[in-house]
């Protein structure tokens, strides 16, 4: 690991322009960032200098990723960009586009080369005995890219999903019914019109073959492609009607074909979706999906006609451990808001682009942040590392909304550069500019000193401070975006949440939970483990760790002298602990490393039957790592996973937002202009998508750049305005 | 080097000026079109000069390689929502029309049954309403798909809508008919009041009952199945047999009566459980 190469101009060589609207931006998560992208573009109609303060070393927020012993990347978690993520792709695309990064001596210099489609996903389904299934499930490749131009992005309205539901349905069934006995003749288009087939149909009940069937379906899809409000009673009947048929032909067959009962469960699911988008009038709501989002999306399910079972199967559980839905951490209490969930699967299953899921090629610091960082400095951004917010200061009347506003903004500065010069935060690892998961220490005054002390400059209880440091408005800043997690802001912003009932509703409601990680490198690859499948990504898995992924491909991204065979991330929410000082942080850092042990001892052999020996130990010599310098002692046992790398998420700024039943409709939005200098960015705000997600930052922090400049357009903000 | 003068005027510093953001058109997603329309395209920038509020570097063009080739999905005509706005109002108009008119098209069907003083006759004007203001709504729902495809498909839409009227005028509205004698079987406890509506002219020879739905628009009640209509020995008059579990849930209950021969909805069988 060398220090990069890749130099950026300094911003204070660059010219600067008098009378420029000063913003600060607190942060340096995708949200921040992608203000700063907004608000710096080289032909926006008014040019802001803009300044980034980061605690800490690094950029990326929950996304940073940093790189430890023989390159190895370091996560905070599991990192997958879903198909639909359409603005954060497009800041992507644009960064690499702007960077321009030259391919000779960068492995990774453009969008292509940092995002690889990934159709693969899987769910794990737990047997009567104890044991766990995989459900592998490979989605067809979909026109276009994630990014394209915001003006060739069409969305669907509600009826339009809903007819896309009514056609995996069928699709479904038909599939189904190739494995079975079903007769499959064509279904012959009603002579009469769409209602009137539709009063027949139910008038006589014919739905008992498959034809008769596929007819209805037939209807359905007229049905829901003409109805008005008032005539839903009719559907309602046909969907009842459908669900009912499909039970019976289904039901006496799934008991013996696993298959089949997977199709009944997403069958019974979207059958539930479709009665209850159409029972709450969700396609003539102005609120679109939003209107159901004070219950829970399993409860909405239920209530609408979902079995138990399918409320319970993997695939509802997969999609509540895809965001960590579970209040507390607490498995036990799965808790999202139903439009939330209903607007992210319909966008999640119908509208992605090119693949279901899209892997990075590297760290996600590496692929996300270095570029960012790169493009912003080059154009004149400033970076102010080790700088830790303590305090946002207000000015203006109380009482008086106009005149209310951030006055001062107080950090610690936690190191200061050797020479005084600006920090260079990046590290070149197998020709890619990264960033290192400690600090440069050599960079920092006192480097040697402070690198002995054991201390956490990313934690902001971290009590190192070399001085205090004071922004004043007018004089240091004019605006500020505040990119700070929802965990974070309480500490930082207990004026406003002493004077503001709005703040601080959106702060007690917008809770965040804990996450756990830990990767693994290993010796065998995962067909010599015993998995039996493609690379995939794996959820709805067991407990303490239910979400896996096989990230082998980043192998060439490290820089091993042996390399490793194969790649393993794991993770989960953590159940809620304290969190207040560094001992705890190292107590939750303990309780991860064995559940993660407990978890290889026990659970991981259902997806690798190899890793335990016939007597059942695991192998921890499959675990690579390489010779540690400081150390001569050989690892032998289970001390050999303490090689591997864990994490507790315990930090206020890695918590994860949560979308919680009733908590939606409290959500700041970065437009809102309750301080005349001030904004909010991050994944927590009411960005439109409102989950906690990249895509969801990034518009966050579109709108945040809005918020101050009037640009970008609002509908130039994919999905904003969605459903 | 010496020391550049200092303007007279800088050596007396001004307050700052504080500036202030910017007041938002608006602090929210708009879903009300979406939820019915999709997403509306954003709109090309006309040139690559950057207009206030617009980015006109917003697509990422610089790289080309990397943008799909992929045609657009949903290019929309740009005047869609001028368009829609105008189909709503003709469409809100109609509704209008349609609603005056329902009182004169319903009653007479009330009248000329003789059934406007008797339990459920409101249910049958009621009835009546709502089919007219549902096929408004559809067609409502028609103009909002076929608008952004050209106004001059905004005669056929209004067209629907008179059409539809007409054609339930002409049908319901006739010159009347002897009342029709029915005899109720009732088979269950509790007080109910039934109501019958037929059309004029209709063979009791050929009729037949749906299930019963619950009016109440949330219910998950569950329907009754338990009802029939027959003609009676002198094949004239009908017999309504209606026979209700004891559990069934209070409340109005509506089922169509269709001519078996045809499929059409000939009138209708209005049951409600009071306890």
């Amino acid at each position: 690991m060398k220090r990069s190469s890749k130099t950026t101009p300094s911003a204070s060589s660059l010219p600067s322009p008098l009378a420029r609207t000063r913003v600060a931006i607190v942060g340096g998560g995708c949200a921040s960032l992608a203000a700063a992208f907004e608000l710096t573009r080289p032909n926006a109609p008014e040019q802001f200098e803009v300044t980034v303060y980061q605690m800490g070393h690094r950029l990326g927020g929950k996304g940073a990723s940093g790189r430890g012993s023989s390159g190895r990347i370091e996560e905070h978690g599991l990192h997958l960009w879903l198909g639909f993520y359409e603005n954060a792709f497009r800041l992507m695309r644009e960064a690499y586009a702007e960077a321009a990064r030259d391919p000779a001596t960068c492995p990774i210099a453009t969008f292509n080369d940092a995002f690889k489609p990934d159709p693969n996903v899987a769910v794990a389904e737990r047997l009567r005995g104890g044991d766990w299934l995989p459900w592998v499930a490979t989605f067809p490749p979909a026109p276009g890219l994630p990014g394209d131009p915001a003006e060739t992005v069409k969305l669907f309205s509600v009826r339009e999903y809903l007819i896309r539901a009514v056609r995996l349905v069928a699709s479904l069934i038909e599939s189904a019914g190739k494995s079975t006995h079903l007769d499959r003749e064509p279904a012959p288009a009603p002579p009469e019109g769409i209602w009137s087939a539709i009063d027949k149909l139910l008038r006589y009940g014919a739905l008992a073959t498959a034809t008769a069937l596929r007819e209805a379906f037939d209807l359905l899809l007229g049905a829901i492609s003409t109805f008005a409000p008032r005539s839903e009673n009719v559907v309602l009947k046909l969907i009842d009607a459908v669900s009912e048929a499909v039970k019976q032909q289904l039901q006496t067959l799934i008991e013996a074909d696993r298959e089949l009962y997977r199709v009944f469960g997403v069958v019974d699911l979207v059958l539930a979706i479709l009665r209850g988008c159409i029972r709450f009038g969700l396609a003539f709501d102005p609120r679109g999906f939003d209107a159901i989002n004070d219950v829970d999306w399993r409860d909405w399910l239920r209530d609408n006609g979902a079995t138990q079972s399918s409320v319970d199967s993997a695939f509802v559980r997969g999609i509540y451990d895809l965001v960590f839905a579970y209040e507390d951490g607490d498995t036990e209490r799965p808790r999202l808001a139903a439009g939330v969930a209903l607007r992210g699967a319909m966008r999640m299953f119908f509208t992605y682009k090119g693949a279901l899921f899209w892997k990075m090629q590297a760290g996600m610091g590496d692929i996300v942040f270095s570029p960012l960082y790169e493009v912003l400095k080059q154009r004149g951004v400033k970076f102010e590392f080790f700088h830790k917010l303590t305090h946002v200061g207000l000015g203006g009347a109380r009482g008086t909304p106009d005149d209310r506003h951030v006055a001062a903004l107080e950090f610690d500065v936690q190191a200061e550069i050797v020479g005084g010069g600006e920090y260079q935060p990046l590290v070149e690892v197998a020709g890619l500019p990264c960033w290192p998961s400690q600090p440069l220490w050599g960079q920092l005054k006192n480097g040697d000193a402070l690198q002995k002390q054991d201390i956490d400059l990313e934690s902001p209880f971290d009590p190192t401070v070399l001085r205090k440091k004071t922004l004043r408005v007018s004089q240091d800043f004019d605006f500020v975006i505040l990119g700070l997690s929802v965990g974070a802001l309480p500490l930082v912003c207990k004026e406003i949440l002493a004077e503001d009932t709005r703040f601080r509703r959106a702060i007690h409601s917008g809770k965040s939970v804990q996450t756990q990680a830990f990767q693994l490198w290993l010796r065998e690859d995962m067909a010599q483990l015993g998995w039996r499948g493609d690379q995939t990504n794996l959820s709805a898995f067991v407990e303490p760790f239910d979400t896996w992924a096989d990230m082998t491909h980043l192998i060439d991204a490290e820089d091993w002298v042996t390399p490793p065979k194969a790649i393993a991330y794991f993770c989960s929410v953590l159940p809620e602990r304290k969190a207040e000082s560094a001992g705890d942080a190292k107590a939750a850092h303990q309780v991860v490393r064995n559940s993660a042990v407990e978890f290889l001892r026990r659970d991981v052999v259902h997806l690798w039957p190899r890793f335990l020996t016939p007597s059942g130990e695991p192998r921890w010599n499959l675990l690579a790592a390489e010779p540690n310098k400081k150390s001569r002692k050989k690892s032998v046992g289970e001390e050999q996973f303490d090689t591997q790398f864990w994490t507790a998420n315990v930090r206020p700024s890695d918590r994860y937002a949560l979308s919680l039943p009733g908590t939606i409709a409290d959500r700041i939005s970065p437009l809102e202009r309750s301080y005349d200098n001030l904004t909010f960015a991050g994944d927590w705000t009411a960005s439109g998508l409102c989950s906690g997600c990249v895509e969801s930052a990034v518009m966050s922090g579109m709108l945040a750049s809005h918020a101050l400049s009037g640009f970008p357009a609002l509908h130039s903000i994919t999905g904003y305005d969605h459903p | 080097m010496a020391r550049a003068k200092k303007n007279p005027a800088e050596s007396v510093s001004a307050p700052p000026v504080r500036k202030t953001r910017p007041i938002p058109e608006r602090t929210g997603p708009v879903r009300r079109m979406t939820s019915a329309l999709g997403t509306p395209s954003a709109k090309k920038p006309s040139s690559s000069a950057a207009a206030p509020g617009q980015p006109a570097a917003q697509a990422p063009s610089q790289e080309t390689n990397a943008v799909s080739s992929a045609p657009a999905s949903g290019e929309s005509n740009p005047n869609i929502l001028p368009l829609v706005k105008m189909g709503q109002e003709l469409a809100e108009q109609a509704i209008e029309r349609a609603r005056r008119s329902s009182g004169e098209t319903a009653s007479p069907i009330a009248d000329s049954l003789g059934v406007s003083n008797l339990p459920g006759a409101k249910d049958a004007l009621s009835l009546a309403e709502t089919a007219l203001r549902t096929w408004v709504e559809l067609a409502t729902q028609v103009m909002r798909v076929v608008l952004p495809l050209g106004p001059q498909l905004l005669p056929d839409a209004t067209k629907i809508v008179d059409s539809i009227r007409d054609a339930f005028r002409g049908k319901s509205g006739g010159e009347g008919s002897p009342g029709i004698h029915v005899s109720l079987n009732l088979k269950g406890a509790g007080p109910v009041r039934v109501s019958v509506q037929v059309n004029p002219g209709i063979s009791p020879t050929d009729i037949s009952v749906q299930p019963l739905f619950s009016l109440d628009r949330s219910s998950t009640k569950p329907p009754i199945h338990g009802a029939s209509i027959a003609a009676g020995r002198d094949g004239r008059s009908l017999e309504v047999t209606l026979s209700l579990s004891p559990t069934q849930p209070h409340g109005r209950y509506l089922g169509a009566i269709y001519d078996t021969a045809s499929g059409n909805v000939v009138g209708g069988l209005t049951v409600e459980i009071t306890g």
